[in-house]
């Protein structure tokens, strides 16, 4: 195989270069950060976007544990000090540090997720914040620059491995003195301040069937343990022997401030397109759902349109009916609307279209929507994410809209659509 | 005058186009909010046969606020008093603006067939519907010969 020529090179070059020209690369999958309804409020921009699609490399660029020794100053070592060493380095005391190389490995492609701008990592990935929250400014992010990275063996795809952890500029990777970290007989391993928590759903996440696995935590050399007592905490949990750090459909990835969803190639194929999505809109406008009180059209919108208020629909949360802009009803102290047409009181939200496709287990009508954000998607779809527990705060969880990351509400977390159909 | 609510405008289509059986509404030349409505006596009650005149109102916050109707023609009803006012829940504290124009007179149309002496207007109808509703009834049906039935 060619060695790279410098450690300038960046990775991403071979992404960001591929035009239309390129014949099209094998797709191993792709991580969507959830909370976010296609794209980023401000736009995908090179790395920085709400999802990142995993491309077999023209080289292989993956790396594999070699040898590790002790040295007394890790700053000053050998493997450290070259810029195109891959090492990781666990300081273990004030004088003493286990260093491991890694080498270059022809089987596998990495790919690296973090916070950081720099050149290593394909997907730069910042805090969600939940709701309309989405323009404040975000206080102290708590996702590493270097969160993790994936692994994909580049004969089997199936085969793609998380590890806590990534690369930085100089191919280094530092667990300092107060991070978790242990010795067996053989290997040092590690966890990363705040951890890299993987969740594989029990059962296919394609068909809607599956139920909320439990969630792990993955370490640095890629095991695979039970949950920390608070997410930082300095004891490790207990090793999970009968589950692995391979990614499945559905796997859901938190780092700290954002949650990513893996969705293979193959369950990517069984689910449905961002054009299937647009014509389940079409389809839904095109049976002319009426406003009862305005006896008006109302269009589901395939992106939020702001201005256009007479058409936009609107959901009762409480009984799932679905009308156009009016006042009537309005309760003066708790802003809480009847329905005209049932009379009961609650809530009202926006009605739209959840149009990330990934987030689908089936296709379908979106005849369902999450309460209390209005996100519409296929029944089975909302009644999955209303059952997936996302962590929240040091220990918490909680489940939440994947459109937009609104924790949810009522006692289901979601309501079914009443249409007026064909009233014209 | 200002500009008709598109509502309005509709509902009115709507009732040219497709009338309610039984039912008969056509907004006034003049004045686009009110409407010349007759009703007929349903079936096997002791209005059949007779064609009833109401007027029919669309205030100027409607749909927000229930429309204002009233029988003209006279009619002997315990839920319907001399002056021809109507007490019906969906006219008062029940009105959604989901209801229309034409879901209202089917209510009315429906009262005529069920009235309910238990929630008068006209008392001293409603207290003989109670005490002797074959004589309540016999009255209503004169009442609809002499005041609803063209000779």
């Amino acid at each position: 195989m060619v060695k790279r020529t410098d450690g300038t090179e960046s990775p991403i070059l071979a992404e960001d270069g591929g035009d239309g020209h390129d014949k099209p690369r094998l797709r191993y999958g792709e991580l969507v950060i959830l909370g976010y309804n296609g794209y980023l409020p401000q736009g995908d921009r090179g790395r920085r976007r709400s999802k990142f699609v995993l491309h077999k490399r023209t080289e292989a660029s993956g790396v594999k544990r070699s040898k590790h020794y002790i040295v007394q100053s890790p700053q000053t070592s050998k493997a450290i000090l070259d810029a195109n060493q891959h090492s990781i380095s666990y300081t273990l005391s004030r004088n003493q540090a286990v260093i491991v190389e890694y080498k270059e490995d022809t089987e596998t492609d990495m790919f690296q997720v973090g916070r950081s701008s720099e050149s290593p990592i394909d997907f730069v990935v910042m805090d969600t914040l939940p709701g309309d929250k989405k323009d404040a400014k975000v206080m102290q992010s708590t996702i590493s620059r270097f969160a993790c990275r994936i692994l994909v063996n580049r004969c089997e795809p199936a085969k793609a491995r998380i590890f806590a952890a990534g690369f930085d500029s100089s191919r280094n990777i530092f667990l300092g003195e107060k991070a978790t970290k242990w010795q067996d007989n053989v290997e040092i391993d590690g966890l990363t301040t705040n951890g890299v928590l993987i969740m594989h759903p029990k059962g296919s996440f394609c068909g809607g069937n599956a139920k909320c696995g439990l969630w792990r935590e993955c370490s640095v050399g890629g095991d695979v343990f039970s949950l920390r007592e608070s997410r930082s905490a300095q004891q490790k949990g207990q090793p999970i022997y009968d589950e692995c750090n391979i990614l499945q459909d559905g796997t859901l990835i938190d780092l700290c401030g954002a949650t990513l969803l893996w969705r293979s190639a193959e369950g990517l194929q069984h689910s449905p397109t961002k054009h299937d999505l647009e014509k389940l809109i079409d389809a839904i406008n095109a049976g002319r759902p009426q406003c009862p009180v305005g006896l008006n059209t109302l269009v589901i919108p395939r992106k939020v349109n702001i201005g256009d208020q007479v058409n936009q629909p609107y959901v009762y949360l409480n009984c799932g009916h679905v009308q156009g802009h009016h006042d009537w009803g309005q309760d003066e102290n708790t802003g809480a609307r009847r329905c005209p047409m049932c009379l009961e009181l609650g809530p009202v939200v926006t009605l739209c279209m959840g149009l990330e496709p990934a987030f689908y287990v089936d296709v379908g009508a979106p005849t369902y929507a999450f309460n209390p954000c209005g996100h519409m998607a296929t029944e089975k779809t909302v009644k999955y994410w209303a059952n997936v527990e996302i962590p929240h705060g040091t220990n918490g969880f909680q489940a939440v809209c994947p459109f937009c990351a609104t924790p949810l509400d009522g006692a289901t977390g979601y309501i079914k659509l009443i249409f007026q159909d064909n009233l014209d | 005058m200002s500009s008709l609510p598109r509502r309005i405008i509709k509902e009115t289509q709507r009732l040219m186009q497709e009338p309610v059986p039984g039912i008969n509404a056509i907004p006034d030349e003049n004045n686009a909010r009110y409407f010349h409505v007759i009703v007929t006596g349903p079936n096997d009650s002791p209005f059949e046969g007779g064609v009833f005149k109401l007027e029919l109102f669309l205030p100027e916050d409607y749909p927000m606020s229930a429309p204002k109707v009233r029988f003209i023609t006279k009619i002997y009803h315990p839920n319907i008093d001399r002056l021809g006012r109507i007490c019906l829940d969906v006219l008062k504290d029940k009105w959604s603006p989901a209801l229309q124009i034409r879901t209202i007179l089917l209510s009315i149309q429906a009262l005529l067939s069920a009235p309910n002496p238990d929630d008068p207007l006209a008392n001293d109808v409603a207290e003989l519907w109670k005490v002797n509703e074959a004589e309540a009834i016999r009255n209503a049906r004169e009442w609809t010969q002499k005041y609803a039935v063209e000779d």
